[in-house]
């Protein structure tokens, strides 16, 4: 931790050992929230969204080289007296009263927006914009955190109004991203590999459709969701009755999108709406492939 | 600070750009005749972090407006973290990832 943030920290009387022991300090990827999203993302467009700083869970500390541990430990790379331009354009947010932070960026977030991404459902990262805004926030939301008692329902609530902050959020189109995976396990199996894409127009605006094309072959298919989804299943009931598929495969397939479904709630949401029937076969006490 | 264009690119099918602070070379810049990617900046390692980077692309594609381009595509590895914040800034959509490179698509307007 560098003077600046020492500085920082006894200016606003930050008692940095009741925040270490009463509140989360680590820093989340989109990785570390939910891979499968952050490998098979397909988004459906940005919104301006009220989001409450605790929900903004952190961002990609591995490109800065920066440890996951500790936000405020990580303040120093943003905010530097010594540094470079980067670390010294955002100084002056240093010297704002913890009372009035959130009330003194509200222009700013206006002026020039937080940019976010939706790691999954409630849970958002800092994609392209806002990372000093985000640590001179969470810092001074954490301290005010480790200053209620427990139980205190009233006070956790006025926190929450108080660091709502106004985004633009890329939100996820959990029906193409969660399919997309899906579609590229079975094809694993195949050794097949597909570049599924949103379609857009001239304009750059998405059309609501993927596209589905098979490397090193020139078809290309374009669906909307309904057909995605039938396709999808098409494959899926394929594969499991396919006699050149070993069962131990089809197996590791079923159980393995059950354990996806026990581990994320967002999938569990996307199965249970589109593929009641993968489900059902996931947590029957027989698993039957053909 | 300006942008000059240099007559000859050290790229084939590119035009070269260079930004210039005084007699001080900041960095350079192409402007591909290409479908992904057409637009590339390099920022001299001395003078990064100083918003020089989106400065330069941001001068780059106006130039590129001018032609009459309507939509940029932009496949970056996740790794290029600084150029991904770049094309976001500029206007650039986050509309997918395929092994590790997210693909921006930047409306020109």
């Amino acid at each position: 931790m560098n003077n600046t943030i020492l500085k920082f920290l006894e200016r606003h009387d930050f008692d940095l050992s009741l925040i270490k022991k009463k509140c989360d300090l680590g820093v989340k990827s989109s990785k570390d929230v939910n891979p499968i999203i952050a490998k098979y993302y397909i988004g459906k467009g940005e919104e301006q969204q009220r989001i409450y700083v605790a929900d903004i869970v952190g961002y990609d500390y591995s490109y800065m080289n920066l440890d996951n541990s500790n936000i405020i430990d990580n303040m120093s790379y943003f905010y530097n007296e010594n540094g470079d331009g980067y670390s010294t354009r955002s100084l002056s947010l240093l010297d704002i009263p913890t009372d009035e932070i959130v009330y003194r960026l509200m222009g700013s977030f206006t002026r020039d927006p937080m940019y976010l991404m939706e790691a999954d459902k409630g849970k958002y990262v800092i994609d392209s914009n806002g990372l000093h805004r985000l640590h001179i926030l969470k810092a001074h939301y954490l301290k005010e955190l480790s200053e209620l008692e427990e139980g205190d329902a009233i006070g956790h609530k006025i926190l929450e109004d108080k660091y709502m902050v106004e985004t633009m959020a890329r939100k996820v189109d959990y029906l193409k991203t969660y399919s997309s995976f899906l579609f590229q396990q079975i094809a694993r199996y195949y050794g097949c590999d597909f570049d599924i894409r949103p379609q857009y127009d001239d304009y750059g605006e998405l059309t609501g459709k993927v596209t589905i094309e098979l490397r090193g072959k020139n078809e290309k298919l374009v669906l909307n969701d309904k057909q995605f989804i039938k396709l999808l299943k098409d494959e899926i009931a394929n594969f499991l009755n396919d006699n050149s598929i070993s069962k131990k495969d089809k197996k590791h397939f079923i159980d393995f999108v059950g354990q996806t479904i026990e581990e994320y709630d967002s999938f569990k949401e996307y199965i249970k709406q589109n593929l009641q029937e993968i489900y059902n076969e996931c947590f029957s006490d027989e698993v039957e492939v053909g | 600070m300006e942008l000059l264009k240099c007559e000859t690119s050290d790229i084939e099918n590119t035009e070269k750009y260079i930004l210039k602070n005084g007699e001080k070379e900041i960095g350079y810049g192409y402007i591909k005749g290409v479908e992904i990617n057409p637009i590339e900046i390099f920022i001299y390692e001395n003078e990064r972090s100083n918003g020089y980077g989106k400065l330069l692309f941001s001068k780059l594609l106006e130039i590129i407006k001018e032609k009459e381009a309507k939509l940029l595509t932009f496949d970056l590895p996740e790794e290029q973290y600084r150029m991904i914040n770049i094309v976001a800034y500029s206007g650039g959509r986050y509309i997918s990832i395929k092994n590790g490179v997210r693909r921006y698509i930047l409306p020109i307007k």
